[in-house]
């Protein structure tokens, strides 16, 4: 495996883990009735998973490259 | 996949059809439903139809959930015990995709590999890359696949913990919501569960209800990301996808 292609794939993998800290974070706001930060934290979610989505993907393409 | 299935039965069930059975009038038509997805698992294995054992057999646990006696639901209000459960169902569904995009490789290949053998001896070592590429693209796609499904397990697991068990969201949820703290905290569960599912659909159901079309459009996305133009674009794309995260991930911080 290239270090390229652990890279993506770690990087991609810590995008989609990190996600997870948006989602905590609008609960907070959510629950301090702060509804427009909640949903800005929960639109970061969505998008921080995307990316990791993203980046996984080149991940996958770095490993068939090497085939 | 059947050891998965019948810990995923014998954690919702077994329990019922213990306790149907030593009642001297024992409900028939309940012992039925409680056994159904017994027999759905047993024909999907045997038939060998990836539709009977991802689908058939998850919604086959719905009638019996539905009689469920309340002594035996008592088990889902302990956030472990649901954890373990969505952890099986997991396993079970990236072995039966494992298996399915497994078994769908080796159809390509063997469907191709009659018109390789035609031609002539030429073709065997044409024959056996594709096979290399078939293999070493279902890999991919399994890793890809099961890095989703790891990514929404540990969602649910930070969304649970954020709802029932933070202790600074149960504070605020005292302080703002005093008074009505029972329905804010369900209305945050419905909510976050709302938002989990939305995430399990984009992430795993859509590409498991379209797995090979969504295999395919794995092959022919990497294809087009080989020509220079295409990965340029593929670039351009992740750098807008990190950069829009951290322009909101760093608003969302200075709203604190």
């Amino acid at each position: 495996m290239k270090i390229r292609e652990v890279l993506y794939n770690v990087l991609g993998l810590g995008f989609m883990l990190g996600s997870g800290y948006f989602f905590y974070r609008c609960v907070e706001f959510l629950a301090q009735k702060d509804y427009v930060a909640g949903l800005i934290a929960l639109a970061a979610g969505f998008v921080v998973i995307r990316a990791g989505t993203e980046i996984s993907k080149l991940g996958i393409y770095s490993g068939r490259e090497r085939s | 996949m059947v050891v998965p299935g019948l810990a995923i039965w014998a954690q919702l069930f077994l329990g019922a059809i213990v306790a149907e059975l030593q009642f001297a009038d024992m409900r028939l038509a309940y012992l039925a439903m409680y056994a159904l997805p017994l027999f759905v698992l047993n024909a999907g294995y045997w038939s060998g139809r990836i539709g009977v054992m991802q689908v058939g057999f998850l919604a086959s646990l719905l009638p019996g959930l539905l009689i469920l006696p309340e002594a035996d639901r008592l088990g889902f209000e302990d956030p472990l015990a649901v954890l373990w459960l969505c952890g099986l169902v997991t396993v079970y569904l990236v072995l039966g995709t494992d298996r399915f995009a497994g078994r769908t490789a080796e159809e390509e290949h063997e469907q191709e590999g009659v018109g390789q053998r035609i031609v002539g001896d030429g073709s065997v070592a044409e024959d056996s890359e594709r096979r290399r590429n078939a293999v070493a693209l279902s890999q991919s796609y399994r890793r890809h696949f099961t890095l989703r499904l790891a990514v929404a397990l540990w969602l649910f697991a930070v969304i649970t913990y954020a709802v029932f068990f933070d202790a600074g969201v149960q504070q605020a949820v005292g302080e703002y919501f005093a008074g009505g703290e029972l329905v804010a905290v369900s209305f945050l569960a419905v909510l976050m569960f709302f938002v989990w599912c939305m995430v399990v659909y984009m992430m795993i159901l859509v590409p498991a209800m379209n797995l090979e079309y969504d295999q395919r459009r794995l092959q022919q996305a990497i294809a087009a990301m080989s020509q220079v133009r295409e990965r340029r674009a593929a670039w351009l794309r992740v750098l807008m996808w990190t950069s829009l995260s951290g322009v909101i991930g760093l608003a969302v911080f200075f709203l604190r």
